[in-house]
């Protein structure tokens, strides 16, 4: 059976945002996890065009609970600055976003940075909207370098954005760029969404995959392990065929389930309206332990 | 019976065009489906405001007279972004205001007289009527700025899993009530509506007619935000209840069902079929 560090997990606050970011972090630390991926949302994390919140505080409360703040997850998709803007006024303004999520990635103790290239117009043109993230990539690309923080650009599902959904774009998209502050996040719904394999992933990239964001789908919805299709045991097997020792990113998404008929038919509790914790919009607690559960067999350390 | 016009109370809202369209394709699309009344998304890069300022609306203006459209409500932003109405931080709740603040000033801008609003939500483990209290103190910050703007807010419920201090039509008027301010009105979101098990009838039995003056008008099951046809509600029997209740306000198409991002337009056409065996020219 593969095995997997304990360190590698990485929890995130995506799905805490009903709750005190200091109720996400005594989460984590009851899981016993020593790393979490920073979703830089509201309320949890002030991060826009005009600054960033004070991250001494932030960092203080992680590591007073023995957590790293290893990954800053940069909202990418439904915040309202994006890479591929094709409005020039606010591209620029999106400029200012993602220079000041490097800034606090390093004021937090981060070295990576994850993003993705949405707000592309089909009426537009996909051309001008991977154009604009590699113009956008190459001026941020600048600050990482200066600040030793990465950048990893994951995939998305076409159903969040349509620019760079697979492997074969992503590579171009980061040889355009070229910069060796830009590398790649693995999503693994995405990448099995677009019928890649890990496999694939690695051939092309190697030791380009800073990050990995790790979660159960159908194939898509970034599910707690267990709720979907993906194959565990043999996505663990191809991790450790290929050394990866990097993180992975436990961004499950359980707010989008109440949202998609196609993830909640079998979902508990699905129209409860109290804190049931098989309604894991309502307890994310009992969501990151189901997940660390489900993980747990393959966990050493 | 063809209770209401669709020049005069069709209304569609560019949220599923939003995502993936431009604001000019959206205008384009609504002059070919002869639609007039649109209710517009503030805050992303279609129509961008956020708390520190408003972009420059020009070419918006010019797509929306160039196409014979007229903007009846605003919809910033409000469950996606930063800023909700029941925001509990101290610098949030200052950003939230001059969001809304600014989404009220883009409004008159439009020569738009309605900014859509919800309750906004608290911590799931804080006590609801805390939540409510810091809504209803943005809502009567806002009223004041909506006076002398000319813009009315109309304040929708949530679901349940979006907000629990304001998902049924008797936690909107607790915050009516709180509020009590003639620019703070109520609208009604028919999936909300309907899962929280309410009727039509009973919001304007609640509210009274002068008080809903706009609606979302979709269909659902009753989750989610469907075409009509694709959910189990009865268009024709929501219509009677609306026009027998006096309803006079826009019929907001808010289709928010992932596929129609995809194309929204062909949903759009699916959509209006449905509608044109009920409404007049």
């Amino acid at each position: 059976m593969p095995k997997l560090k304990k360190s590698q997990l990485a929890g995130v606050n995506i799905h805490w945002r009903l709750f005190p970011f200091e109720d996400f972090l005594d989460g984590q630390a009851a899981l016993g996890l020593k790393n979490i991926e920073l979703w830089a949302g509201s309320p949890h994390f002030l991060l826009g065009r005009e600054g960033f919140q004070d991250c001494v505080p932030v960092k203080e409360a992680a590591h007073r609970r023995g957590l790293d703040i290893s990954v800053l997850l940069c909202e990418s998709v439904t915040y309202p600055f994006t890479l591929c803007c094709s409005v020039p006024e606010v591209w620029e303004k999106g400029l200012s976003y993602f220079k000041n999520a490097v800034l606090a990635a390093k004021a937090l103790g981060a070295g990576i940075v994850v993003v993705s290239c949405a707000g592309g117009l089909y009426d537009k043109g996909k051309d001008l909207a991977v154009s604009r993230a590699v113009e956008a990539l190459k001026i941020i690309s600048k600050a990482a370098e200066e600040q030793g923080v990465v950048i990893a650009v994951e995939t998305l599902t076409p159903d969040q954005s349509f620019v760079i959904n697979t492997l074969p774009e992503l590579r171009q998209l980061l040889a355009e760029v070229n910069s060796p502050a830009v590398k790649a996040c693995l999503d693994i719904c995405a990448m099995r969404t677009a019928g890649e394999t890990i496999d694939q992933w690695f051939e092309a990239l190697g030791s380009d995959i800073v990050h990995i964001h790790f979660n159960d789908g159908r194939p898509a919805g970034r599910l707690v392990w267990g709720e979907g299709l993906h194959p565990l045991d043999e996505y663990l097997e191809k991790l450790s065929k290929w050394g990866y020792e990097g993180c992975l990113g436990l961004d499950i998404n359980v707010r989008g389930n109440w949202f998609d008929p196609a993830l909640v038919d079998e979902k508990k509790g699905f129209t409860g309206t109290s804190h049931v914790p098989q309604n894991y919009w309502f307890c994310p607690k009992a969501a990151d332990e189901a997940n660390v559960k489900a993980l747990s067999a393959y966990l050493e350390g | 019976m063809r209770y209401f016009s669709k020049d005069e109370s069709y209304c569609n809202f560019n949220l599923h065009y939003d995502q993936n369209y431009s604001f000019e394709y959206f205008c384009r699309k609504q002059r070919e489906l002869g639609v007039r009344n649109v209710e517009l998304l503030a805050g992303s890069q279609n129509l961008f405001i956020d708390h520190l300022g408003i972009g420059d609306v020009s070419s918006q203006k010019k797509a929306l007279k160039d196409n014979g459209l007229t903007v009846r409500v605003i919809s910033a932003q409000n469950c996606r972004y930063r800023y909700q109405f029941a925001v509990s931080e101290k610098e949030l709740i200052e950003q939230t205001y001059e969001y809304f603040a600014n989404a009220m000033r883009l409004a008159a801008e439009l020569d738009c007289h309605i900014m859509q609003a919800n309750t906004g939500w608290g911590y799931w483990n804080e006590d609801l009527e805390t939540g409510r209290k810091r809504c209803a103190e943005m809502f009567s910050r806002l009223c004041e700025l909506g006076d002398r703007l000319d813009v009315t807010m109309a304040c929708e419920s949530l679901r349940p899993q979006e907000s629990l201090m304001g998902y049924r039509a008797q936690d909107i008027k607790h915050i009516f009530d709180m509020v009590d301010h003639p620019r703070f009105k109520v609208m009604i979101d028919l999936t909300a509506m309907g899962v929280a098990g309410e009727t039509i009838r009973q919001w304007f039995d609640i509210f009274g007619a002068e008080n809903v003056i706009h609606t979302h008008m979709i269909d659902g099951d009753p989750y989610f935000h469907f075409l009509w046809g694709e959910g189990k509600r009865n268009l024709g029997e929501d219509l009677k209840a609306l026009y027998e209740c006096g309803y006079k306000g826009m019929l907001s198409q808010e289709l928010t069902y992932g596929p129609y991002y995809l194309d929204p337009f062909a949903a759009d056409v699916k959509n209006l079929a449905v509608w044109s065996e009920y409404l007049r020219p």
